[in-house]
């Protein structure tokens, strides 16, 4: 079998050798590199990508007393990665400013205050709650408040769009709900005027301001929230990243999700100083996003999608999808490797995935292995 | 005030716990109380802790005042002449024994050039920092301590006479190690302890070295024509029991040669070995499956049909055989009986085991391996003065272990046989290396204990000098024949059709599912199907129903339970698991259907 090479490969090949060279080498050297047919790529890249991970320790490394975040790492990342996690357990965000922003400290730093996230309940000292006259009181702390360049009135202002009684003294909020008549609603009430946010972006809990050689400065933050970030007219969304992958699939699309995908994966291998040829790492990304959206492996994800019946019941909770195959009167077309195994015939990879038809003295070759089909 | 414990019981309160305590220690010393009496007082939780309770770990100190131990050269030469014995010294208060508590109140030096105007204690040898088996290891304190550990728990795994009434004794998987040796290096343990009546190991010639590459790593390579001249020939004891018991009913078992009527009844030949109790004789040959103890049995349930059957009852074989994978010589058959009264049969096998390769040897400091390969003497490198070692070692064990207690045994084990003495190696306070050396100088040896040798397969001189000397080592009970297994064919389980696990069935070495994956990966996906064939099973489908049909091998002809007679019967090979899940399937009340295509 012959096949093209790709031209790209061609305008390259011409660009290092000249125009006269020997075309016949470059496409000798493409067949080489090519996977040859039947070969079971999936499962060499669970083995080089399984025996990395059994070195990799549950051990995470301590980031306390350095001002830097401390992220996930190892194992832990990797099966956060896997699994298509939609909370993951450290999102950060490397926020990268335009070229005229990101060369002055003070401005960085200014972005980086505008765009932390502060609560009410970051200026709040104390609170107190009376059931019998159904309020809250908020005690707030004056200097915290004054750090942050907020006054009681912003507050009280951020409050007036509920529909509340509010009340303020020197120091304090008292606020009134006449429907709170039980103490969970008084303590719903509570951590619903708590939790709004003053100012800053949603989501992010910390800022960090790096800097690089070359004196630009970039911002880490803690907390992710890629969307309202690419708004802001200094951020330079070419470059400002995130960890989250089904955020980054939610906002910018599927291919960027996939590049989250390896990159990731391969940066929190080599961090712990494992060598895995990136290819498998592309592999398992492919398989996770090739459906249009990210799935996890896993059986909610793209291993609870396998057409054979055999390959998922011998996955997890065989039960449910084998009561749930009969009942929508499934076919197993035994093209896997699990229901080829359980049923002892030839896999399809390899050597069995070649067929070989004797027509001499015209008669067919009788098969011992009758290929068959399960129906439930 | 400070509270004060009797035992853990709260008894009262003090202002005085420091000199209660003082008063109580200088009682016992004067021999007022008990000395089994010790007191601590306890800043941290302000409390004064006294403890007379049985069952506490206790150990003896001598007694210090000002600097200087209370027992004088006086008092050792005294106890060496008899005249005072160990409980005087602990009556006048010069020995006295600490529990945990007290012995954190306790400053103890632990030589006496050591002692200072604060302590208050001083141990009775060094030795007593380490535990009872580590000292008798020679040489432990210029081990690594890890090293020591390991040298524990192999000195616990020897083979020797493990007691001496082994021949009556009917024990469980037993090995015992003939012509052992006391070690010429010893400790000072082995004279206080009864090891003489237990002695492991044999003191052989052991050169570190490697040689035609059977020695890498742990291995080693051993004389071929020292194990045929007897070195550490063991044997291996089987002991097989039977009791002739009782049933309700007034039935029992009887141990004897099963008459011909029995159920199960194997063959004439079969019960050839047995005397005419029953029994085999002492002397008699046995092999695997083998009769040793003919037994019949009432039978287990009374069935209905019996009920009316006339004449005599029909009883089970129930007689004992020798393990499948074991083969010996009857050594000893004792008959007696149970506290019940029924008649009890032992019988043990006795099986030799002469070293192999694959046997496991250790010495006393953690360097232990398996044996890679027997050379014959002819064949084994010699030195000049034409000694021929029993053993060769690894040189690349020493350097990442650290142990130096092993050359240090050497060397002492071959200055030992020089001499024709023992050699103290005693820890902290054995013979030192500088005297060893120098004492092997005096023999005509170099000190460093390196010899010139030769290739005895090419008759040249080795370029570099071999360290060679004597020194103990042990014979472990991890022997190969015991462990070996193997199968081609061989029993099955009766469910799945698939082989049995484990040595005792038989049974055979599983491909599991991360080995089925390495398999994929290399593309061998016929020789894979091979590799799951053990419990393949060609089954009869209908090919209308999809269902398993009936089918007539002999005729050739088959027919389906649903469909009748008129549908073609198709042939497939699968494997019995997947029968059963498919029957599993139906038993759920899932319809599984097959349905068959043309393989192209």
């Amino acid at each position: 079998m012959k096949f093209e090479v790709p031209k790209k490969y061609v305008e390259k090949f011409m660009e290092k050798y000249g125009k006269d060279a020997d075309i016949d080498k470059l496409q000798a050297a493409y067949e080489r590199s090519l996977i040859t047919h039947g070969e079971d790529v999936g499962v060499i890249a669970a083995q080089s990508l399984g025996e990395a991970s059994t070195q990799l320790t549950l051990r995470t490394k301590h980031a306390a007393g350095i001002a830097t975040l401390n992220t996930t790492s190892g194992l832990p990342r990797i099966v956060e990665i896997f699994d298509a996690k939609k909370e993951i357990s450290t999102p950060t965000m490397n926020i990268y400013l335009k070229e005229e922003y990101e060369k002055s400290k003070q401005k960085v730093a200014e972005f980086a205050n505008r765009i932390m996230e502060i609560k009410i309940n970051d200026v709040v000292s104390s609170y107190n709650m009376d059931l019998k006259r159904r309020e809250v009181t908020l005690l707030f702390d004056r200097e915290v408040m004054k750090s942050y360049g907020f006054t009681l009135r912003d507050v009280e202002k951020l409050l007036s769009n509920m529909k509340l009684e509010v009340e303020a003294s020197e120091n304090s909020l008292v606020i009134r709900d006449k429907t709170a008549d039980s103490v969970k609603k008084l303590i719903r009430l509570r951590n619903k005027i708590v939790g709004l946010t003053m100012s800053g972006i949603k989501g992010i809990n910390r800022v960090i301001i790096n800097e690089t050689d070359d004196k630009r400065y970039w911002i880490m933050t803690a907390g992710s929230n890629l969307k309202d970030i690419l708004k802001i007219d200094e951020v330079d969304q070419t470059r400002t990243t995130t960890n989250d992958i089904i955020e980054t699939y939610e906002v910018l699309g599927i291919e960027i999700a996939r590049n989250l995908i390896i990159k990731e994966v391969s940066e929190t291998l080599e961090n712990v100083g494992l060598a895995v040829d990136i290819r498998h790492i592309m592999l398992i990304a492919d398989a996770m996003c090739f459906s249009g959206e990210v799935k996890g492996i896993n059986r909610y994800g793209i291993t609870g999608e396998s057409s054979s019946i055999l390959a998922r019941a011998s996955f997890e909770v065989p039960l449910k999808h084998l009561i749930n195959a009969s009942l929508e009167h499934d076919v197993d077309e035994f093209k896997y490797v699990a229901n080829n195994v359980i049923s002892n015939q030839v896999a399809p990879v390899g050597t069995g995935s070649v067929k070989l038809i004797s027509l001499d003295y015209g008669r067919k070759s009788e098969g011992k292995t009758d290929r068959k089909n399960k129906e439930e | 005030m400070s509270l004060v414990f009797v035992d853990g019981k709260l008894v009262g309160k003090t202002n005085k716990a420091v000199e209660i305590a003082k008063s109580i220690i200088e009682d016992r010393r004067n021999n007022k109380i008990s000395q089994n009496v010790n007191v601590r007082y306890r800043e941290d939780i302000d409390s004064l802790l006294v403890n007379t309770e049985g069952g506490r770990l206790t150990r003896a100190l001598i007694v210090v005042r000002d600097g200087k131990p209370l027992i004088t050269n006086e008092d050792i030469d005294l106890l060496k002449q008899g005249r005072v014995t160990w409980d005087n010294l602990v009556e006048h208060g010069k020995i006295e024994y600490l529990d945990a508590d007290e012995e954190e109140d306790a400053y103890i030096a632990i030589e006496e050039k050591d002692l200072t105007k604060e302590h208050t204690h001083l141990e009775i040898s060094p030795l007593s920092v380490i535990g009872l088996q580590a000292t008798m290891l020679p040489f432990v304190n210029h081990n690594n301590a890890h090293r020591s550990v390991i040298a524990i728990k192999s000195v616990q795994q020897g083979v020797g006479i493990y007691s001496s009434n082994y021949k009556i004794r009917m024990d469980n998987d037993i090995i015992v190690a003939y012509d052992q040796e006391l070690p010429i290096v010893k400790t000072r343990i082995y004279d206080e302890e009864n090891i003489k009546a237990h002695p492991i190991g044999k003191n052989i010639v052991v050169a570190v070295m490697s040689y035609l590459g059977y020695n890498m790593d742990d291995a080693i390579i051993i004389n071929k024509s020292s194990v045929e001249r007897g070195l550490f020939r063991s044997s291996f004891f089987r002991p097989y029991k039977v009791a002739e018991l009782h049933y309700v009913g007034g039935q029992k078992d009887e141990i004897r040669i099963p008459d011909k009527d029995v159920i199960d009844y194997k063959s004439e030949e079969a019960y050839n070995l047995l005397d005419e109790d029953g029994i085999v004789s002492p002397g008699t040959y046995v092999e695997g499956g083998d009769v040793i103890i003919g037994k019949v049995s009432p039978p287990r349930f009374v069935s209905s049909i019996d009920k009316f059957r006339l004449g005599i009852q029909k009883r089970i074989e129930t007689s004992v055989e020798c393990r499948q994978t074991e083969y010996g010589v009857v050594d000893n058959v004792f008959v007696s009986s149970t506290s019940e009264g029924n008649k009890y049969v032992s019988v043990k096998i006795r099986e030799d085991l002469p070293v192999e390769i694959g046997d496991k040897f250790g010495t006393r400091s953690g360097q232990k391996g398996v044996v890679g390969m027997l050379l014959r003497q002819e064949d084994m490198p010699f030195t000049q003065s034409g000694i021929v070692p029993d053993l060769i070692f690894s040189p690349y064990s020493i350097p990442s272990r650290m142990t130096m207690g092993f050359l240090l045994e050497m060397m002492g084990g071959k200055l030992g046989a020089l001499g024709g003495r023992f050699v103290d190696g005693t820890p902290f306070i054995g013979e030192k290396e500088g005297d060893l050396r120098a004492e092997l100088q005096s023999y005509g040896f170099r000190e460093n204990g390196v010899e010139r040798m030769y290739n005895a397969i090419t008759g040249d001189e080795i370029d570099a000098t071999i360290f060679v000397g004597d020194m103990l080592y042990t014979r472990l009970k991890h022997v190969v024949t015991n462990k070996v297994q193997w199968r081609a064919k061989g029993p099955v389980q009766l469910l799945t059709r698939q082989p049995t696990e484990g040595k005792s069935k038989r049974g055979g070495l599983r491909l599991g599912e991360m080995e089925k994956d390495c398999f994929i990966a290399y593309g061998a996906a016929l020789a894979l199907k091979e590799r799951f064939d053990s419990d393949k099973v060609t089954i009869p489908v209908c090919s209308k129903c999809g269902l398993v049909a009936v089918y007539n091998v002999k005729k050739k002809t088959g027919y389906c339970p649903v469909d009748g007679e008129d549908v073609p019967i198709k042939l497939i090979e699968v494997s019995n698991s997947f029968k059963i899940l498919l029957d599993e399937l139906k038993s759920m009340g899932i319809y599984p259907k097959l349905l068959i295509g043309s393989k192209i």
